[in-house]
Parts: structure tokens; sequence; C-alpha cells
């Protein structure tokens, strides 16, 4: 769920809709909510007493992994997105100082420079 | 379901619990699913999957949630539907050829990377690596033309839903040995309802009959090599609540489905009198959960190291529903 937040906080983009249209506010009742369903975490449906785990030993698996990769690909690729907007905005100005900007934003720098190469091969690769 | 029991494919076992048993429902299900220990990291089944090598494309499965039973060592598949939607869908061609080709290559080196370092970082390797090949193995499977058979009507729920990609995957013959599937809201503490039509705990009754009773039909004569085994924690107070609901109870009934099955009754029945309750509320149990899987283990997953999927316990003694 902060994943979600977090995303939709940073990028603050148009959320896709199955019909096409967008709206600029999280859409709590469509989309949102049927993919946090699929990451596990329905809104307002956390299991009494203990809530979701905070853990990856309790949450981790290939399921729950495919619907975040899922929910942020769509976010970025769908055809209403704003990334371009978004990275201009921000001053940024080359594929190093995106890699470097996102990273710091989601993984407060806590990374090997091998992934930074990956991420950076991936942006250059269809940027 | 009641046509399965007719059948003689079914056992009902009305009293299961075990000696150790706690009041929180959290706790004892795991403690359950870990074959009998509390805060176990790994899970009977998945202690099982451990105790034997197999290649096959794809040995075990969870719909939904991972349940206790199938975490741990072993890395299983899970699903939380079967759809071929990969990683993610676009409008543009270029960027689907992306997400299908060459982002699965760059998600493998990353998770590559993760094969070491801390327990967080290996979880994330196992379960990545796992995601990327199953989207490989899965990639031919199209849920959306799967036809029943048998004349199999599946209900319209999630756990129907979930059975019905597990009956296509069964028939798929990839080597699937467990799958687990996951059912909640039993909690009935409130307006609980009776044997009515729209009693919530009768409809929920009635969707997880239904949804058995299609997978049942729909696998047919292939239920002589499949069982399928109920496990709940969730046995309710004798007695209504001022809520109209029942509580924590004690006792639980469980089901073991197939065509191997010696359908029965099993476990003495304790009784209801007041007298006859536990702590005269609940229930008694007269069967020891570990005995039915240690049954399962034995003759149906033909494991002989009992003991160690049921945290060392040594002292079973099979009831008798496989034969």
């Amino acid at each position: 769920m902060e994943f979600v937040v977090g995303l939709n906080r940073t990028f603050a983009f148009p959320n896709p809709q199955p019909s096409g249209a967008s709206t600029l506010k999280p859409d709590i009742n469509g989309s949102m909510n049927r993919e946090l369903t699929n990451m596990g975490m329905s809104l307002y449906r956390m299991p009494a007493p203990t809530g979701y785990p905070e853990v990856g030993k309790k949450w981790i698996s290939s399921a729950q992994l495919k619907a975040r990769i899922y929910y942020q690909n769509n976010l970025f690729l769908n055809r209403n997105s704003q990334m371009l907007t978004w990275v201009i905005e921000q001053g940024l100005s080359n594929e190093e100082e995106i890699v470097d900007y996102l990273l710091s934003l989601m993984l407060a720098n806590d990374y090997q420079p091998e992934e930074r190469a990956i991420a950076l091969n991936i942006l250059t690769d269809n940027g | 379901m009641v046509d399965i029991f007719h059948n003689g494919d079914m056992a009902i076992m009305p009293t299961v619990s075990w000696e150790n048993t706690n009041r929180s429902h959290f706790e004892n299900q795991a403690a359950i699913e870990s074959g009998g220990q509390f805060l176990a990291s790994q899970g009977w089944l998945n202690l099982h999957l451990q105790s034997d090598y197999r290649e096959v494309p794809l040995r075990a499965l969870n719909m939904g949630k991972l349940a206790q039973s199938m975490r741990g060592d072993y890395t299983v598949t899970a699903l939380s539907s079967l759809s071929n939607s990969g990683l993610g869908r676009s409008y543009n061609q270029d960027v689907q050829q992306f997400l299908e080709n060459d982002l699965i290559n760059y998600m493998n080196s990353s998770y590559n990377l993760m094969s070491s370092g801390s327990d967080n970082r290996q979880l994330l390797y196992r379960h990545g690596v796992k995601l990327l090949e199953d989207l490989d193995i899965l990639s031919d499977i199209n849920a959306d033309t799967y036809q029943t058979e048998n004349g199999a009507v599946y209900p319209s729920s999630g756990l129907a839903d979930d059975l019905k990609n597990a009956a296509q995957l069964i028939k798929a013959d990839m080597g699937l040995e467990v799958i687990s599937v996951g059912v909640g809201g039993w909690d009935t503490h409130s307006n609980q309802g009776g044997a009515e039509e729209n009693g919530a705990l009768s409809k929920k009754l009635e969707d997880f009959s239904d949804s058995i009773g299609a997978f049942y039909t729909d696998l047919g004569e292939k239920m002589q090599d499949v069982l399928i085994l109920t496990m709940s924690e969730f046995g309710r107070s004798a007695k209504v609540n001022a809520n109209i609901g029942t509580d924590h109870g004690h006792a639980a009934s469980w089901f073991v489905i197939g065509k191997s099955v010696q359908g029965s009754v099993y476990g003495e029945w304790p009784g209801l009198f007041a007298d006859q309750l536990n702590r005269g509320r609940y229930l008694n149990d007269t069967i020891d959960f570990r005995n039915i899987m240690a049954e399962v283990l034995l003759n149906h997953l033909q494991n002989q190291n009992v003991d160690q999927a049921l945290s060392g316990f040594s002292d079973y003694n099979p009831l008798g529903f496989l034969g």
C-alpha cells in the first residue's frame, strides 16, 4: 500500500482507467483498489488484529511480485502517462540524472552499482 | 458435496483440533499449517516438497495469498489468477515487445543480483526468478478458453475461480503435486444466520460446497489420483451469542475427498450436552489434525518421513480414510 500511495504521490500522474479516460485523483473505487487486492492488500480489509504484514517473509511470493511489477508498468507505460512531462519538470536532462534521481526517491540510495547499471540499460534501450 | 459423500468418496471429520491449541486464530492456524509448531517459518506441505527432488515444470501452486502450509525454503508458484497478462500491457507494439522480452531479461539480471545478502534479498531472488520461469511455463495456458468437463458448473466466486484454474493446470499434466487454495470469511461473530437461503454462513457453505462439487465433477476419473483436503482452524462455540453469531470454538470440521477415499464419518462424537463441552462452551476434539496430515503424507504423497513435515510428530495413528 505504501508502494502504491508513494508512486502516486511522487508522480501525480492521471490514473489509468479501463475506459481510457483519466482522473488526477487517486481512483479509490476503480482500478487502484482492484490492483491493491491483487497485491494482497485490499483497502479497509486488513486482517484484524494484526493488520497487513510488514516483513518480506510474510508476503513475498511470485504472484505478489507480479502484481507490483504489473501495476508500475501500467502506471508508467499507459497512453496517458505523463512521465516525460514529469522528467522535464524535475529538470533532469540525461539518463544518468534520471536514474540517480529515481533511485534516490524510491530506494533512498540503498542499491548496488550493478542494479544502477541495469536501470540505466533499460532506460537507454528504450528511452 | 452431498453427492460426493453418497458416492462414498468423502471422509467427514467433524471434531478436529489438537492438544496445544490456543485462542488466537492467527497463531493457531499458522501452527496447524506448520504441522504443529508455533511461530514456525516452514509449512508442512513445503517441508514435504523439500523432502524429495522432482524435475517437473510446475510442482507446487498456491492460489491467492501464500498459505503458511506452502511457505518455506521450497519456492512455490503463486498466482492471483491464471491469466496471460504478463508483466504489463501496452497499446504500443514496441513497448509490448519490450515488456515481453527485454524487460524479462533485465528483471532476471536484477533478481540474480539478489542471490546473496539479506534474507529479504534472497526471498526476492527466489520468488522473482520463479515468477519469470512461470511466465514462460504458463504462457501456453489460456484460462479464457478453458472448457469444463462432465457438465461441471462452477459458481461465481473467488474460490470457484481458483479451483477452476487449478483443475485446468492439473489436466495440463505439468507435474503438479500440491495446490493450495484459501477461502476466508468464517469468523461469524454476528448475524451468522441459520440454514435459511440468505443466511450469511449458509451462503458461504453453499459456495464452499458447490465450488468443490464442481471441481470434483470437472476432474472426473482424475479424482482417482487427486485428493482434496480441507483444513480449518474455525471451530465455533456451541451456543449462539448475543449478536446472533458464534464465537471462537475448539474442534473444527475437516473433509478429505477423492476416489481413493473410504467414505465415512470419522472420529468419536463427543456430544453437545453441557457436561460434554470443552470449558462448557465448545465442541470437544477427538481427532488430532496431525494424524490426518500423516495419513495424507504416507498414503497419498508417498512420503515416509512424516515426522520431518510435522515438527517431529512420530506417534501418529492414521484414521484409515485412505485404506
